[in-house]
C-alpha cells in the first residue's frame, strides 16, 4: 500500500480532475449537482410524505426518519466520494475490458481503486444535504449528541459504506466469468440495496429482515446502525454492522481475487474483433 | 409496409434473445426485483394495521396496486435505448437502417419487454397468492379498460423517452445525470413507488395532473378500482397526443444538431 503522502497526492489530483470535468461549464456544474440530488430526493420526500400521512412508519417517528435518511444518504455520499467514476460499479469496469487500464498503470490496484474514483465536487451534492438531515433530526434532541456517540456515527457510516462498496465488489466479480451477462451486476446490487435502505426494516417480517440482514445486507446501510445510534435497539447491535462490514470485505476480496486469476487466463475481448462492444 | 413491420418484427426478436443474456444471471435481477416487492408489501400491510380506507383506498387494493406497479415496472416507465444510443454515438447506424428511427427503437423495446413478461410479470402473477396479494381487477371492465390504460401509458413514457433524448441533443450533458435525476423523480411523480392518493396534504391531487401519472397512477388505479376510469383514460388520451407531437418537433428539431463522439 502506498504511502499518506503518496496518497494524499493521488487524492489531490483527483480532486482537480473532478473540478476540471464538472466546471468545464456551469450548466455542466448545474447538471451533475441537480441530477445527483434528484436522483435521491424523490424517494426521500416520498418516504417522509408517507411517515407524515401514517404518523410514522413501523414505529419510527419522522424526526427519526429524517436521520435514517440523512445516515443512508451519508452513505451514498462516502461511496461517491472515493468510488466513484465506476470504481463502485466495478462490474462495468470488467465486462467492458477497463480493468486492463488500471492494470496496466505502475502501482497496486488496490491503490488505484481507493484513489482513481477521488470525486469530492459530486460527493457534495450528497454528503451536504445527508449531513443537514442528521443535523436537524439531532436539534430536536432525541439523543445526546457526544463526543463518543460523534465518533461511532463515523465509524458507523464507514463500516456501512465497506458493506456497500464490498457488496458491489461481490457480485461485480461475477463478470471476470460472465463479462457481458453480469456487466450490469454491480450497478443492479447497488439499485436494490439503495432502494431498500430507506424503509425501516421493522416493517418486515422475521425471516424478510433476517434475509436483508445477511445474505442481501441493506439493513447496514441504515437501519441496523440508525437503530443503534438513536437508542431503537441495545448499543450491541452497533457492532453488527461492524462484523457485517468485515465479513463482506473478506468475501468480496477473496471473490475478486478468484475472479483476477480466472481473468489472468482469459482476459478481455474489448480489443479484439469479436468483442461484444465492438 | 408490410415489410416494415417484418423488419419490426425481426428487430423486436433479436432484442427478445439478447434478454437472455450471457448466462442467465439476468435471473438474479428479478430475484432483486421480487424482494424488493415482499418488503414494499410488508410496509404497507404494517402501515394499514388497524386502519380502514386512506386516501380513498383500502389495504387489498394497495397490495394488488404494489405488485401490479412491480409486475408492469418496464411497461410504467417505458424506455428505449435512444439517449444511450445518442450518447454512445451508435444511433449513426441506426439512422442508416431502412426503418424510421422511432420504430427501430420502439420494436427493440417491445422485444426486450417479451422476455421479461414472461420471465417475470407472468410468475409474479401465479405467485402472488403465495404473498397474500389478489391480482383479480376490481371487475372484468377494469381488466379491460387497465390494458388500454397501459398501452396509454406505454404511448406516453415513451414520447417522454424521446424528449429526454433530445434533451441530450440539445444541452450537450452528461446522459447518466439526466438518467439518475429521470428515474429518480419519476418513480414517485408517477405513483408507481406510492399511490398517488396516499400523499398527505393534497400533493396527490397535484400530481395527479402531471404527464407523470399517466404513466403509472392512471393504469395501476384503474385495475383496483380506485379512480374514475374514463377521466383518467381522458387524461392519458390527451398527454400522449400533445407529447407525441411535441416529440416529434423537438426531434426533428434536435436532428441536425446532433453531434456524436461515440467509444
Amino acid at each position: 500500500m502506498a504511502s499518506p503522502p503518496r496518497l494524499l497526492a493521488l487524492w489531490g489530483t483527483y480532486t482537480r480532475m473532478n473540478l476540471v470535468l464538472l466546471l468545464r461549464s456551469k450548466q455542466q456544474f448545474v447538471t451533475y449537482i441537480v441530477g445527483d440530488l434528484l436522483a435521491r430526493a424523490g424517494t426521500i420526500a416520498a418516504v417522509l410524505l408517507l411517515a407524515e400521512r401514517f404518523d410514522g412508519i413501523g414505529g419510527w417517528t419522522q424526526g427519526q426518519l429524517l436521520f435514517l435518511l440523512g445516515y443512508g444518504l451519508m452513505v451514498s455520499g462516502i461511496e461517491t466520494l472515493f468510488f466513484n467514476y465506476n470504481v463502485a460499479a466495478i462490474s462495468r469496469r470488467i465486462g467492458r475490458g477497463q480493468l486492463d487500464h488500471s492494470l496496466l498503470q505502475p502501482q497496486p490496484l488496490a491503490l488505484t481503486f481507493i484513489t482513481e474514483g477521488f470525486a469530492p465536487v459530486d460527493a457534495l451534492a450528497l454528503v451536504l444535504p445527508a449531513g443537514v438531515m442528521m443535523a436537524g433530526s439531532l436539534a430536536a434532541g432525541s439523543v445526546a449528541v457526544t463526543p463518543l456517540f460523534l465518533l461511532s456515527l463515523v465509524a458507523s457510516l464507514l463500516a456501512s459504506t465497506v458493506v456497500l462498496v464490498g457488496f458491489n465488489f461481490l457480485f461485480g466479480a461475477l463478470a471476470f466469468w460472465a463479462p457481458q451477462g453480469a456487466e450490469e451486476l454491480s450497478p443492479a446490487a447497488t439499485n436494490l440495496l439503495q432502494s431498500l435502505k430507506v424503509f425501516p426494516l421493522d416493517v418486515a417480517g422475521p425471516g424478510l429482515r433476517a434475509l436483508l440482514s445477511s445474505v442481501v445486507p441493506a439493513g447496514f446501510l441504515a437501519w441496523i446502525p440508525s437503530s443503534a445510534l438513536l437508542g431503537r435497539s441495545a448499543p450491541s447491535a452497533m457492532t453488527a454492522t461492524f462484523v457485517a462490514a468485515a465479513v463482506v470485505a473478506g468475501a468480496s476480496t477473496f471473490a475478486f481475487h478468484k475472479g483476477l486469476t480466472h481473468y489472468g487466463h482469459t482476459g478481455s475481448q474489448r480489443y479484439s474483433d469479436f468483442g461484444h462492444r465492438r | 409496409m408490410a415489410s416494415v413491420w417484418r423488419r419490426y418484427g425481426a428487430t423486436a426478436s433479436l432484442a427478445a434473445a439478447l434478454g437472455l443474456g450471457e448466462n442467465g444471471l439476468v435471473v438474479f435481477g428479478y430475484l432483486l426485483r421480487l424482494l424488493r416487492v415482499v418488503l414494499l408489501l410488508s410496509l404497507w400491510r404494517s402501515l394499514f394495521a388497524g386502519r380502514g380506507e386512506v386516501g380513498g383506498l383500502a389495504l387489498t387494493e394497495v397490495l394488488t396496486y404494489t405488485l401490479l406497479s412491480a409486475a408492469f415496472a418496464a411497461q410504467i416507465d417505458a424506455r428505449t435505448n435512444l439517449d444511450e444510443a445518442i450518447w454512445n454515438g451508435t444511433v449513426i447506424s441506426r439512422l442508416l437502417r431502412p426503418v424510421p428511427l422511432f420504430g427501430d427503437f420502439l420494436a427493440e423495446m417491445g422485444g426486450r419487454w417479451a422476455f421479461g413478461l414472461i420471465t417475470f410479470t407472468a410468475p409474479l402473477f401465479v405467485f402472488a397468492p403465495l404473498l397474500g396479494v389478489s391480482v383479480a381487477p376490481r371487475s372484468p371492465a377494469a381488466g379491460g379498460l387497465f390494458v388500454i390504460s397501459l398501452l396509454l401509458a406505454i404511448a406516453v413514457g415513451t414520447a417522454l423517452d424521446f424528449l429526454f433524448g433530445s434533451l441530450i441533443v440539445w444541452v450537450d450533458q452528461s446522459l447518466w445525470a439526466v438518467q439518475y435525476a429521470r428515474a429518480g423523480m419519476i418513480v414517485v411523480l408517477s405513483g408507481a413507488l406510492i399511490p398517488l392518493p396516499l400523499f398527505p396534504w393534497g400533493i396527490g391531487t397535484v400530481l395527479s395532473w402531471l404527464p407523470f401519472a399517466s404513466m403509472a397512477s392512471a393504469p395501476l388505479l384503474i385495475y383496483v378500482g380506485g379512480g374514475g376510469a374514463l377521466p383518467l383514460l381522458a387524461g392519458q388520451a390527451g398527454w400522449a397526443v400533445f407529447l407525441w407531437w411535441a416529440a416529434t418537433r423537438v426531434w426533428n428539431l434536435s436532428l441536425p444538431r446532433m453531434v456524436s463522439y461515440g467509444g
